[in-house]
């Protein structure tokens, strides 16, 4: 049977209003933004109210638990832990921000050139991610960052970026891959689109929940490889990030001295990003994929 | 190291399931193509060969390109370690000898460093083929290969069996947490937020919080190292006990954080396959509830656990750096990091290549085993 | 309703099944009652959304939440089947009551044998069917539906479209079922391979002698292989009656439009479509819920709901252009 009938009107709603809408439906999102927002916070109101000169070294008594002059206690070489948080929190999240845009912007491009012009390309772009799939990146990272040696937080980020695009581009190869076939992208074609604007207009807005997802992913991944180096005490030294805080605490064997405020510290902190990270791309993920609302 | 968990680790599941859906057993494998009709199974036998030998090239192909980048890359790197070496040895108040350029041409030649750089490649090469692999520069003169057969089997020991642990108790948490009958899976669903939030602390950072706890605050554990200190393992009950009693933390943070994240991708893995046509089919069909659950939903969310089980075993030799740190395991993270920081450079090439080898090895075993399990990839490959 | 001999095999009565959904709940069947006889095949039609598939599956007690089955009996040779415990419901499933699915494509296990899938069936349930026999069951089953018994060693991707349908025929019809539930089971397959696997259908049925409950969207399609249709629209069921008699003499105005919708070659005439769309279940008319779309709408139409009364002998309507006309239900 045929249907004739006036396609219903969608009301449009303004950008805030639909985020808004968004967020209530999405527990794990509201949850995951609210923890980011408070680190957030935490440190814009450390930067306007805590006095940061006490993270330089012998600035405060040395190994004192917390107490009300300084809340988070003190490290065996005398700087204030809440101080060494409030400048370290930033620089770690800069760290993973920057290798996230790096990541997911190399991954998208390639991905995208990849599902999209296949044959040679694919295969290349895939050897490429093989190969660097293979070899353990901490190595290429250790001797990259060697070559910047001093205060080079923003190179470790962009070095780790460039060496994690891989999962990215396959996803987005994938992704491509599926929507070229739909429908919608042959009537594109047949209607003599070119590829430029099959890609950016037909094809981006069903990628973007799902590239925000991925972006996420990214900036934890990044965040976790640059803690993992400085607690393995390489990277750039004494950049004073939550890594060189842990890498501090266990070569002054604060765990075994007993001095908890001191490894703890950082460690809640790392653990509050993370979780706050990993909630707010499993909400993304759950936008970006209907099927997976049903069960939560 | 973070290289394994930053895989897993925080990865939304429909990401993973995108990765797994068109790369699942094709690290090097072509575009999946669905064949379309007719039964063409009679060929899948000559085919096998083929398929085979294809594995296997990729498999030298990329040791090779292992091997190279692998004996570039220190080289490339700024700083002489010879220099930085005999510098370590004097500040640590040790005779190094006439410290005239004289000694240290004597250790460049004897690590073959003065020679050009081609020479340098040919050689590696003709050493890698002999296994030998020269002395470390950290335990000089003992052998590099001794020194990582010493450190090897702590690490597989430890991460193997860390993993397989891992991988069983995340996988049927997962599995559950779905299809659970329903009063099971109201206790269940408790465990989400518990398993989400230990997933998302990394693995290292759990270590430090259980030393803290169980080895400090309550010391039912050593603190750190694989065996009672300045004593070698013996085969008795005690040692084993021992043994385990040292193996016990390091595993459980790698156990807690891994099964977590092998959990939530099963979980998501499950809720897809669980709308599938084949499942609400065989509930239709009226059959057992185990037999849908096994042989139906848990047998085809498994599949892209496997992939990713073969790549955790793969990246156990280099995934195991931060834990042994941590926890002064002697095992090859433990060497490794001692070697990237003294940059011994010797000891740093046979750990690079073993874990290239390892990892390429369980990629090509997964190439090989996966069709088995997965009957549509048999066809894919031509 | 009458056809056949003896009881119906079949009873709906007043099904209802809701969906929760976070803007409130909706009916997808409501107050659905209709009766199978042995060996008749039943057509349910409706457009999509219509509660066809909802009916179809809560028959089998496969609801999946957010849905439940809120009210109503399905009588299964006077047993009720929304009664029983989930393991003698489980028994029932294939053995009396089976399934045969919309997913051509999709339907068998991806990693298992098609021989395998099918011994599933006869391995669950009470059968005197000893294990040694199974694989001579499984060739005898593919041989009914016109497969090579070599099928059995294959798996679902190797298999096109008609022959995997087959095979879901095949698990169907292999316990002898006294209903078998078909989803549109031709709707991915070509014109061809649809009329084939119909007839296999028809053929199998008329073997066991079960009533066949057949949903889909295609009134034509259904003319030719129902003997009797049910039309559903909004989750309601708004007419029954036998095919010819419903083509020659449709009641309801929305079978009306349906029947005027299709295709013919015998009349000549523009094909006309059902003006407007199919209500939102959330957002039903006030009344019978086709007076929107209606030509026509009385007054009392936007006020009082129909209720399905039968019209004359084996014709069922809900429609108020009817009202006072029938004959006692």
């Amino acid at each position: 049977m045929t249907l004739q009938g006036s396609s219903s009107e969608i009301p449009e709603l303004s950008l805030t209003r639909r985020f808004f809408r968004l967020l209530s439906g999405n527990f794990l999102l509201l949850l995951g933004l609210l923890m980011l927002a408070g680190v957030v916070s935490f440190t814009v109101l450390g930067y306007l109210f805590v006095d940061l000169e006490l993270a330089r070294l012998n600035s405060a008594p040395i190994s004192q638990p917390p107490s009300l002059e300084h809340w988070f206690g003190t490290d065996a070489v005398g700087r204030s832990i809440l101080a060494l948080l409030v400048i370290g929190t930033p620089k770690t999240l800069f760290i993973g921000l920057l290798a996230g845009i790096c990541g997911i912007t190399i991954g998208t491009c390639l991905g995208f050139f990849a599902g999209y012009v296949r044959g040679w390309a694919d295969t290349f772009i895939r050897i490429i991610s093989d190969v660097l799939f293979v070899i353990p990146i901490l190595f290429l990272l250790v001797f990259i960052i060697e070559y910047f040696p001093v205060g080079a937080v923003w190179i470790m980020g962009i070095v780790i970026g460039v060496l994690s695009w891989m999962g990215t581009a396959r996803t987005v190869r994938a992704q491509v891959l599926t929507l070229r076939e739909r429908a919608f992208i042959n009537m594109a074609r047949a209607s003599g689109a070119g590829t430029w604007r099959i890609i950016f207009v037909e094809l981006m807005p069903n990628l973007t929940s799902y590239l925000a997802a991925s972006f996420v992913q990214a900036v934890s991944g990044g965040i976790l490889f640059s803690i993992g180096l400085e607690v393995l005490g390489l990277g750039p030294a004494n950049s004073q990030t939550l890594g060189w805080s842990i890498w501090w605490a266990n070569d002054y064997g604060a765990v075994l001295r007993g001095f908890w405020w001191w490894w703890g510290s950082p460690v809640v902190m790392i653990v509050i990003i993370f979780l706050g990270l990993f909630l707010t791309s499993l909400g993304l993920d759950r936008v970006a994929n209907p099927r997976l609302r049903g069960s939560s | 190291m973070p290289y394994r968990i930053a895989f897993s680790h925080t990865a939304p599941p429909s990401v993973l399931a995108g990765i797994i859906a068109y790369n699942s057993a094709h690290c090097f494998a072509g575009t999946a193509t669905q064949s379309g009709k007719g039964a063409r199974a009679e060929r899948t036998a000559d085919m096998s060969i083929t398929y085979l030998l294809k594995r296997v090239g990729l498999f030298v192909l990329v040791v090779w390109l292992g091997v190279t980048i692998n004996f570039f890359l220190p080289r490339l790197a700024p700083g002489d370690p010879i220099q930085e070496y005999l510098g370590q040895l004097a500040q640590a108040g040790m005779f190094v000898g006439d410290p005239s350029a004289g000694f240290v041409e004597e250790y460049r030649a004897k690590f073959g460093l003065d020679k050009p750089l081609w020479e340098q490649y040919i050689n590696y090469w003709i050493d890698v083929s002999q296994f030998n692999f020269g002395l470390s520069v950290v335990d000089y003169p003992v052998e590099v290969t001794r020194v990582i057969s010493a450190a090897l089997p702590w690490t597989l020991g430890l991460l193997s069996i860390a993993t397989m642990i891992g991988f069983f108790l995340g996988t049927l948490l997962g599995a559950l947490m779905v299809a659970a009958p329903g009063k099971w899976k109201r206790l269940l669903d408790w465990s989400v937020p518990i398993v989400m939030i230990v997933h998302s602390i990394p693995y290292f950072l759990l270590g430090i919080m259980l030393i803290a706890l169980f080895a400090v605050t309550w010391a039912f554990f050593p603190v750190g190292s694989g065996y009672t200190l300045g004593e070698s393992p013996e085969f008795s009950i005690k040692g084993l006990f021992t043994l385990a009693k040292h193996a016990f933390l390091p595993a459980l943070s790698l156990v807690a954080v891994a099964a977590g994240g092998w959990a939530i991708v099963m979980r998501s893995m499950m809720v897809i396959v669980q709308g599938e046509d084949y499942v609400q089919m065989s509930r239709a069909m009226g059959l057992k509830s185990w037999r849908v659950f096994y042989s139906y939903q848990v047998r085809n969310a498994l599949l892209p656990q496997i992939t990713f089980l073969a790549l955790s075993l793969g990246f156990i030799v280099s995934g195991s750096a931060l834990v042994e740190v941590v926890f002064s395991y002697p095992g090859i993270g433990y060497t490794l990091v001692n070697a990237i920081t003294v940059k011994d450079l010797p000891l740093l090439q046979l750990i690079l290549l073993v874990v290239i080898v390892v990892v390429t090895l369980f990629l090509v075993l997964l190439d090989i085993v996966y069709p088995i399990l997965d009957p549509r990839i048999r066809h894919e490959t031509e | 309703m009458t056809t056949g001999n003896g009881a119906p095999v079949l009873q709906v009565k007043n099904l209802t099944v809701e969906y929760e959904t976070p803007r409130g709940k909706l009916r997808a069947a409501d107050n659905v009652s209709f009766e199978l006889w042995p060996g008749q095949r039943f057509g349910l039609v409706g457009e999509s959304g219509s509660g066809k598939t909802t009916t179809a599956l809560a028959l089998m007690r496969l609801t999946q939440l957010p849905g439940r089955i809120v009210d109503g009996e399905v009588l299964l040779e006077g047993v009720d089947l929304l009664g029983l415990s989930e393991n003698r419901m489980r028994e029932m499933r294939l053995a009396q009551i089976s399934y045969v699915p919309q997913g051509a494509m999709n339907s068998l296990n991806p990693v298992m044998k098609i021989g395998n899938q099918i011994a599933n069936g006869f391995k669950d349930h009470n059968t005197n069917i000893g294990r040694s026999d199974i694989s001579d069951r499984i060739v005898e089953v593919l041989q009914s539906v016109g497969l090579d018994p070599a099928v059995s060693g294959m798996y679902p991707h190797e298999l096109s479209g008609g022959m995997k349908q087959r095979v879901a025929i095949a698990i169907a019809v292999s316990l002898g079922p006294k209903v078998i539930i078909a989803d549109e089971p031709t709707s991915a397959l070509d014109v061809v391979v649809q009329r084939e696997v119909m007839l296999t259908l028809r053929r199998l049925q008329e073997e066991i002698d079960a009533a066949v409950l057949i949903v889909g969207h295609d009134m034509g399609l259904m003319a030719q292989f129902a003997s009797h249709i049910g039309v559903m629209y909004a989750g309601r069921l708004v007419e029954i009656g036998q095919v010819i008699d419903m083509f020659d003499d449709p009641l309801h105005p929305y079978t009306r439009a349906l029947i005027a919708s299709l295709p013919s070659t015998s009349r000549r005439h523009r094909l006309s479509g059902i003006p407007g769309l199919p209500p939102a279940l959330l957002e039903l008319p006030a009344g019978c819920s086709f007076n929107p779309r209606c030509e026509s709408v009385m007054d009392i139409c936007r006020s009082t709901d129909p209720d399905l009364d039968q019209i004359r002998e084996g014709r069922f309507a809900s429609c108020h252009l009817y009202t006072g006309a029938e004959v006692g239900a």
